[in-house]
């Protein structure tokens, strides 16, 4: 499996999808600062009334009164489903190069147990997850200083439980990508399933059908749910909730994309 | 065959099932250690199919296959083997070495060396920054052979290796081929261009709609594919026992109603100027050998009329 996982990282240092998406992410933050830096401070006011959107920034000043970075990161990245998008978007470019590309048949001819690509694959996604979420955070920070401290720092300890609760949560939406491009060796399909499942779009219509009956509890339970509405510190035990759920996604998707795959012929 | 003798493939009943249809039948496949075994077939009768069982890419429905007398599932067995099925599979952004360096750690691999010298091998070693995307065919063959080197297997399962290249790229395969066959390792080989096949494989199997037809040696191929008089004549029944009567130590087969086949006749001159001077009349005459196309086709059609036991009885219609 080590051996599939050093494959994986060779790939993944030399892939460019994962340096644009980088990117990307990279752009969005840069943009959400600068909206940012015209919605509270008197020189971006002054700014924004140049370029005629100052109004409605004026509107958003008073929401954005208690933020934190943290706070602000969660909103740039995760409150949209940017993150998982991209991230989904990424891995299911990935994962259905090895299919499109043939390659998959060199290495399903040495790896006779085909569950160690599965969790090769997981751990790759893990490692990106990892890096973008430590980067694009840092460099939140760094852009904060820049534009002259526009928002407080959050707490030390509460950044390591929201980022350790992003971390396991994109990895478990990792390994849905990665079933469903096992499923269907589609990266058409793995990207549209990244969109509609990051972005939450599955889980608003099927909680504005579920929420007729009154039984939309289980949305608690979802990756969305878990990314968009987390705790941001730990407050108790029932904080945890979240990372058991995330936990139990992970294994699910694993488990299921690996005999999806044993069953399959290459 | 010796009940001792090791084989570096053998298969017992192989069977694939795709909707219901069977793709490989039942298939009993040995390979000897040290051969170089051409897998022959139409399109869609099972050759890849085979091949990719024997890698492990496709689950068999039933039977067995044994690599180097253990199953194929054995971890360590799939350390033995060296796959090129169908095309290559490339990494199209990748460059030549970085292709093999990612199957190199895919096996766990820490010399790159062996990289360099297997591309050195297989001419590849001045394609430097150049994407395999922008590889001709032939290129992108030949560095699918060399993946199918990397660890240095003792089996090659190569799978139309010859497929896109020029005739010198053809020779420096074959002579590599050649050359990998004298450090002791065994190849199983498919390609339609027979040949080419012809050229280097030591054993033969045929395969139609799934099921092995024939297997044989070279020897064994040459000895079916001797030398043979073919004689037409307006009739068969004079001139079988005036033939017989007059060239003793000689085998004369009949093949229709018109056609005689005699092995071991030197020439033919005589043998006419007998059969006209008895009245009997000959349309045409000649020399034949078969090759190994000849001889394919001829079991294919075998196995089509339901004689898969006596390959002669075919020939005719293809020579």
């Amino acid at each position: 499996m080590f051996n599939l996982l050093r494959m994986d990282l060779y790939r993944l240092r030399r892939s460019r999808s994962a340096y644009i998406c980088f990117a990307i992410l990279f752009l969005v933050t840069v943009i959400c600062f600068w909206f940012t830096w015209m919605t509270i401070t008197p020189e971006g006011d002054k700014f924004a009334e140049k370029i005629g959107i100052a109004e409605p920034l004026r509107e958003d000043s008073l929401e954005m009164e208690g933020y934190d970075s943290l706070l602000l990161f969660r909103e740039i990245a995760m409150d949209g489903g940017a993150y998982s998008a991209i991230l989904g978007i990424w891995v299911a470019l990935f994962v259905c190069l090895d299919f499109q590309s043939g390659f998959m048949k060199n290495i399903m001819s040495l790896h006779r147990h085909r569950w160690k690509y599965v969790i090769s694959k997981v751990l790759t996604a893990g490692i990106l997850s990892f890096f973008y979420l430590v980067l694009q955070y840092a460099f939140c920070i760094l852009l904060n200083l820049l534009f002259g401290h526009l928002i407080p720092f959050a707490d030390f300890r509460d950044i390591l439980f929201y980022l350790a609760n992003a971390w396991l949560n994109t990895t478990a939406f990792s390994a849905l990508i990665i079933m469903v491009s096992f499923f269907t060796r589609s990266s058409t399909a793995g990207v549209l399933t990244a969109l509609l499942f990051g972005t939450g779009f599955v889980q608003a219509l099927l909680r504005s059908f579920t929420s007729l009956f009154h039984i939309d509890g289980w949305q608690n339970y979802t990756l969305y749910y878990n990314l968009v509405y987390a705790p941001s510190s730990y407050t108790g035990i029932g904080s945890l909730r979240i990372f058991a759920v995330a936990f139990v996604f992970l294994i699910l998707y694993s488990g299921i994309a690996s005999i999806c795959l044993s069953r399959q012929d290459i | 065959m010796d009940k001792n003798e090791t084989f570096a493939v053998e298969t017992v009943a192989l069977t694939k099932i795709y909707k219901g249809k069977a793709a490989v039948n039942h298939l009993d496949l040995k390979v000897r250690e040290g051969a170089i075994y051409g897998f022959i077939g139409r399109n869609g009768a099972g050759k890849s199919t085979t091949l990719k069982m024997l890698c492990g890419l496709v689950k068999p429905a039933e039977g067995e296959i044994r690599l180097f007398g253990k199953p194929v599932q054995d971890p360590f067995v799939a350390r033995r083997i060296g796959c090129l099925i169908e095309s290559a599979g490339l990494y199209p952004k990748m460059t030549a070495r970085q292709n093999m360096i990612m199957k190199a750690r895919c096996m766990g691999l820490s010399d790159e060396k062996s990289v360099d010298r297997i591309l050195e091998r297989t001419g590849l070693s001045d394609t430097g920054n150049k994407p395999t995307k922008l590889f001709s065919m032939g290129m992108k063959q030949r560095l699918g052979v060399a993946l199918a080197l990397l660890g240095n297997p003792d089996l090659l399962i190569l799978d139309e290796p010859i497929n896109g290249l020029d005739p010198e790229g053809v020779r420096e395969i074959r002579q590599l081929i050649l050359s990998l066959n004298e450090e002791g390792k065994t190849f199983l080989i498919s390609s339609h261009i027979l040949g080419e096949l012809s050229k280097i494989s030591t054993h033969y199997g045929i395969i139609k709609d799934g099921n092995l037809v024939d297997q044989i040696s070279r020897q064994e191929l040459g000895k079916n594919c001797a030398d043979y008089y073919q004689i037409e004549v307006d009739d068969v029944k004079r001139s079988l026992p005036l033939i017989e009567e007059h060239l003793k130590n000689i085998q004369a087969e009949v093949q229709d109603n018109r056609t005689i086949r005699i092995y071991g006749l030197a020439e033919g001159v005589a043998l006419n100027r007998l059969l006209v001077e008895n009245q009997i009349q000959v349309y045409a005459s000649g020399f034949h050998h078969m090759d190994l196309e000849e001889y394919f086709l001829a079991r294919m059609d075998d196995s089509h009329t339901g004689d898969s036991q006596n390959g002669k009885k075919g020939e005719e219609k293809n020579v």
